[in-house]
């Protein structure tokens, strides 16, 4: 009787930290953020940040990412190799959406998102174009972030290999002294689609 | 198993009471071991590592914490922001300069809840652009040296060292009371600087026998590290080897597996000629990079490799004519090395005789003026800049060469190629490389270098023996251009090159017993897997 009774507040307890119902048709999605085997391919780009899998927080499929700052970065960094069936749904697009979730209690989330691309075909680097984010009034939980891809981004070759890297950032106030804010504080990110 | 049961009670009793001392500790397991030499080779070695200690303070935090703890928790960065830009500040009403950086950092501090180490350091990474943009005084910066003094809360490090290989082979039992003779202690200096978060320990073990292997344990408070060997330099011209490289900057997957096994092949020290890293104030990259060689740097019978490190221009902030202590703060203070540290010499055993050039990434700073108007330019921009080729950097090359004009072995290091092969880089000899062929490469060869090893350049090249601008069989050889993980080029057809590639290498080099002739090659690495290169032989 007492586990069950402890079962139960367990459950209850675990529900507390979940949001509504996570959409569970993730088909038009270029990164779940499901698995383990998917994450173990995300790279930091030596801001030190680490990526974990979340089961509390999601929005789309079973789990989210949550992403850990390294607390001395300017910027913290997600890289993604985009090829194959990934480039095949990247071609043909005009925007990506990113979905991230600011928790209510952080004292500095991200506030600025830029999308940046090279080109890394038979073990070459070079930048190929970045863009801003589709700026839009952020709040606190789930924020989806669009970004309008400039025609050097969308005009890719399927046969070769890239790697896009989102970059995470904040500003001390006032933003126009231009000076970042490492983050220090975790967030959420789930789901990476194209529009 | 029957004693097991029999005292199973007593054991968990005694777990419990251990468990918490070990649970509650403020420091951690001791990490990012780096041994470096500031003396002689054959008797002494030098130990730093890191630990996180929970309640460590500076003086500079110890004064911010104190006045947030009167009342830090009302202060609005953006409002003294606000009267600093508008009065400065005495207008501001600031008794000092020191009084305004810490409300400064209090403010940081209740906007980002981060503690007074954080506040601190992030204001003076930031400092010149609140300087330059903001309008901060450039007086409030609080004095350095002072600020980084530790005030308290260090844990007791200390470094246990014996001859017996087996002295720390029982799990860290042993007691500080009533050692065995042959283990020695050493209290750690304990130290900090203020562009890092880590904590650092060092001990420079001195009257050590040649040609011995010490095995050592490193405790933090309670908690040890793994027992480890180093070996000293042998008093007699054994035959050893050892290993010569650069740039390992890119963080790759080729870096770490070439780490790995140049561990394996049992050098006597690694010699890294620049380029560690890619951003030389990036905490995170040298932490990386710290973590790999603590790691990976261990040959198979458990012995710790010396490195003999040579600044990059990626090392540095600015890349040029730096601070030493300031823009290459990381590299000047994680390896200790002997004076003046930017550029020295090292002496393995009977007289190998090694020579660290800096090429100009922070040797330029205090030098005579005279000399500047006629001094060759680094091309940054369209600043022309001191460099250190021909001043007193050059004086102390022909000096320290002078010194050791009967060594039977001399070999240099630096980083920028002077001997480019890039095809633009050799005809234009821009980044210092006009004032080292006027300044450097005239002594290296009235001085009869044997080896040079340059980095820089992502390419591997070995040149013929150069003297006088020509082949000649009294000359100089030229090793490089880097490639311990970085990306790689293929080198122009120069007249100098004898060998080349495009392939991830570092450089084995060995001398035979007697010291009578050197062998080395590249040790390239090639789809994950280490190739011998062309060999080379140089006789006395």
């Amino acid at each position: 009787m007492l586990n069950t009774i402890i079962l139960l507040s367990l459950l209850h307890f675990l529900f507390l930290f979940k949001t509504d119902l996570p959409d569970q048709d993730t088909t038009s999605y270029l990164w779940t953020m499901d698995s383990q085997e998917e994450i173990s391919d995300y790279g930091n780009d030596r801001t030190g940040a680490i990526f974990e899998l979340n089961q509390n927080t999601v929005l789309i499929g079973n789990s989210s990412v949550e992403v850990i700052p390294s607390g001395s970065a300017d910027d913290t960094k997600l890289s993604l190799p985009l090829r194959g069936e990934r480039l095949d749904k990247w071609v043909g697009n005009d925007k990506m959406a990113l979905n991230i979730y600011l928790p209510e209690e952080n004292h500095v989330n991200p506030t600025h998102f830029f999308l940046g691309l090279a080109d890394v075909t038979d073990g070459n680097w070079s930048w190929v174009h970045g863009t801003y984010w589709d700026e839009i009034e952020l709040k606190d939980g789930w924020n989806s972030i669009t970004y309008t891809l400039s025609d050097s981004m969308k005009e890719l070759n399927k046969d070769g290999e890239y790697t896009i890297f989102i970059f995470f950032t904040a500003y001390l106030p006032p933003l126009e002294d231009n000076i970042k804010l490492p983050l220090h504080e975790n967030f959420i990110i789930d789901g990476i689609k194209m529009l | 198993m029957t004693l097991q049961l029999k005292y199973g009670f007593l054991t968990v009793l005694a777990f419990s009471l251990v468990f918490p001392l070990y649970g509650e500790s403020d420091t951690t397991k001791p990490r990012q071991i780096v041994l470096t030499w500031q003396g002689d080779t054959q008797t002494t070695m030098t130990i730093t590592w890191r630990t996180d200690e929970k309640n460590a303070r500076t003086a500079g935090m110890k004064l911010i914490d104190d006045s947030y703890a009167t009342d830090g928790d009302h202060i609005d960065y953006l409002d003294v922001r606000s009267k600093l830009i508008k009065g400065g500040w005495k207008g501001s009403g600031y008794e000092s300069p020191d009084d305004a950086f810490i409300a400064l950092a209090m403010g940081i501090m209740n906007h980002t809840d981060r503690d007074s180490r954080f506040a601190y350091q992030f204001l003076l990474n930031n400092w010149q652009h609140f300087v330059d943009h903001v309008g901060f005084e450039q007086e409030l910066l609080p004095d350095r040296k002072a600020w980084s003094q530790i005030y308290d809360g260090i844990a007791e490090n200390r470094l246990y060292y014996s001859t017996d290989h087996n002295a720390f082979n029982q799990d860290f039992n042993f007691s500080d009371e009533n050692l065995p003779d042959h283990i020695h202690i050493e209290n750690a200096e304990s130290y900090t600087f203020p562009e890092t978060s880590a904590w650092l320990h060092r001990v420079e073990l001195t009257g050590l026998k040649p040609g011995t292997t010490y095995s050592v344990l490193l405790k933090s408070d309670r908690i040890a590290s793994n027992p480890f060997t180093f070996r000293t330099a042998p008093k007699d011209r054994e035959a050893f080897t050892f290993i010569v490289g650069s740039d390992t900057q890119s963080e790759t997957e080729e870096r770490k597996q070439m780490t790995a096994h140049a561990a394996t092949l049992d050098p006597e020290f690694i010699m890294m000629s620049g380029d560690l890293v890619m951003r030389g104030l990036s905490e995170v990259e040298w932490d990386n990079w710290f973590d790999e060689w603590h790691e990976l740097m261990v040959t198979d019978d458990g012995r710790r490799v010396p490195i003999i490190p040579a600044m990059g221009n990626h090392d540095v902030r600015g890349w040029i004519m730096g601070d030493f202590e300031i823009d290459a703060a990381f590299f000047a203070n994680r390896f200790n090395l002997p004076e003046p540290q930017n550029y020295y010499a090292l002496e393995y055993g009977d007289g190998f005789l090694i020579i660290t050039l800096d090429s100009g990434h922070t040797s330029a700073f205090d030098e005579l003026l005279e000399w500047f108007p006629n001094t060759g330019y680094y091309e940054g921009g369209q600043h022309k800049v001191r460099s250190s080729h021909d001043g007193q950097q050059r004086d102390w090359l022909e000096q320290t060469l002078k010194d050791h004009r009967n060594n039977t072995w001399k070999m240099i290091h630096y980083h920028i190629n002077a001997f480019a092969t890039s095809q633009q880089y050799w005809e234009s000899q821009r980044y210092g490389r006009r004032i080292m062929h006027q300044s450097w490469i005239p002594l290296f060869e009235e001085y009869g270098i044997d080896l040079i090893h340059e980095g820089h350049g992502h390419r591997l090249k070995r040149s013929h023996p150069v003297k006088d601008g020509e082949i000649h069989e009294e000359g100089v050889t030229y090793i490089g251009e880097g490639g311990w993980g970085t990306h790689m080029s293929m080198p122009d057809p120069l007249w100098f090159v004898a060998d080349k590639g495009n392939e991830h290498h570092f450089w084995q080099i060995s001398l035979d017993e007697g010291w009578n002739t050197l062998t080395g090659w590249p040790v390239k690495w090639i789809d994950g897997a280490a190739v011998t290169g062309q060999t080379f032989t140089i006789e006395q």
